[in-house]
């Protein structure tokens, strides 16, 4: 199964599935970090609305509810702003 | 780009309202931000009785004369009236005499105290989860909130065998955890969930209208005066507070003749 890098850990997906959705299946769910309260959010209306799932991929700030995973990306926790 | 009509929204009504204009020789364009049309049916469907009575709108083939632009966000309207919309790399402006706003709905998620912890989602992203992105969901799951379908939707889940914590409007609702949802508190008694969903209802996203300065984002038209204050622009299905799937196709396929004899009466 195809794998990309997120905290220097492999996670599998599925074709199709956003980035958020194939931490979720792994058992991770605090994907981002609030700036405010300096705690993990994760994804809560994985609709793009919320803006809790703020992660970096390439060193660009994209929400992974709304980014397919690719094969060999390398994503590492983004920061939220006021949530 | 100019057309005849500019939809905003590839959902049921969407679908239905494109189906009744593609009977005649306008040019029509439709917009959704999402990658496949179909909408919000597309995760919802789960909760319905017959989904396949609906399947017909999003399986039919959309011909080439209509532009189909997926992937994009209408964003912002320009002097003209003329509508933007973005893909996140480019920005393109579409000329059309008339829009048609079929947003549908946005969840409105019931919030309480630890709702910012990582495990608590709403109703729509489980759906999206499960049904869309086939994601495997843990064994306990705590169920909050006042919305009817998530009453549906709990009672899938029971009887596929997962373990839910069910709430009332009566309990004190709380989660807590260190790094993700641990507990769901229920008047201080505490039971290990691995995720809650939370759902309180929907409200109609409305942003399009209110871009064409109509007044008021909650000051509804009766249903059958789909044109808004504004002449060019008309709403149909969910975002124009219809509540269920049926009168959301009759309420586009409506709005679609009413734009048909408008432009006709104007000559286009």
């Amino acid at each position: 199964m195809a794998t990309f890098k997120f905290e220097e850990k492999d996670i599998p997906y599925q074709v199709g599935q956003s980035i958020a959705g194939a931490l979720f299946d792994s058992g991770i769910y605090g994907i981002s970090h609030s700036k405010q309260s300096k705690k993990l959010r994760g994804a809560f209306c994985m609709n793009g609305d919320c803006c809790g799932c703020y992660v970096k991929v390439s060193d660009v700030q994209v929400l992974a509810c709304r980014t397919p995973a690719t094969k060999s990306i390398t994503v590492k926790r983004g920061g939220t702003g006021e949530i | 780009m100019k057309y005849d009509v500019c939809i905003v929204g590839a959902g049921l009504s969407g679908l239905a309202a494109l189906h009744t204009l593609s009977n005649e020789s306008l040019r029509v364009a439709i917009v959704d931000d999402r990658s496949e049309i179909g909408g919000n049916f597309l995760k919802r469907k789960w909760l319905l009785d017959e989904p396949e009575r609906f399947n017909w709108l999003v399986e039919k083939e959309i011909s080439d004369s209509v532009d189909v632009y997926l992937n994009h966000e209408a964003i912002g309207v320009y002097a003209d009236e003329s509508l933007g919309i973005t893909d996140q790399l480019s920005l393109k402006q579409i000329q059309a005499e008339v829009y048609l706003q079929c947003t549908g709905l946005r969840e409105l998620p019931y919030l309480f105290d630890g709702w910012q912890l990582p495990g608590v989602i709403t109703l729509d992203a489980f759906l999206q989860l499960r049904l869309i992105e086939q994601v495997n969901f843990p064994h306990h799951i705590g169920i909050v909130g006042q919305n009817p379908l998530l009453e549906i939707a709990a009672d899938k889940l029971a009887s596929e065998g997962f373990n839910l914590i069910r709430t009332t409007t009566e309990q004190s609702v709380q989660t807590v955890g260190n790094k993700q949802v641990e507990y769901l508190m229920l008047d201080g008694e505490p039971y290990p969930v691995d995720i809650v969903i939370t759902s309180k209802g929907y409200i109609p996203v409305n942003e399009l209208a209110h871009l064409y300065k109509k007044p008021d984002a909650f000051d509804y038209r009766p249903q059958n005066h789909p044109m808004t204050l504004s002449e060019r622009i008309y709403r149909a299905g969910q975002s124009a507070a219809v509540t269920t799937p049926e009168l959301s196709i009759q309420s586009g396929q409506r709005v679609a003749k009413e734009i048909i004899s408008n432009l006709q009466k104007e000559g286009v």
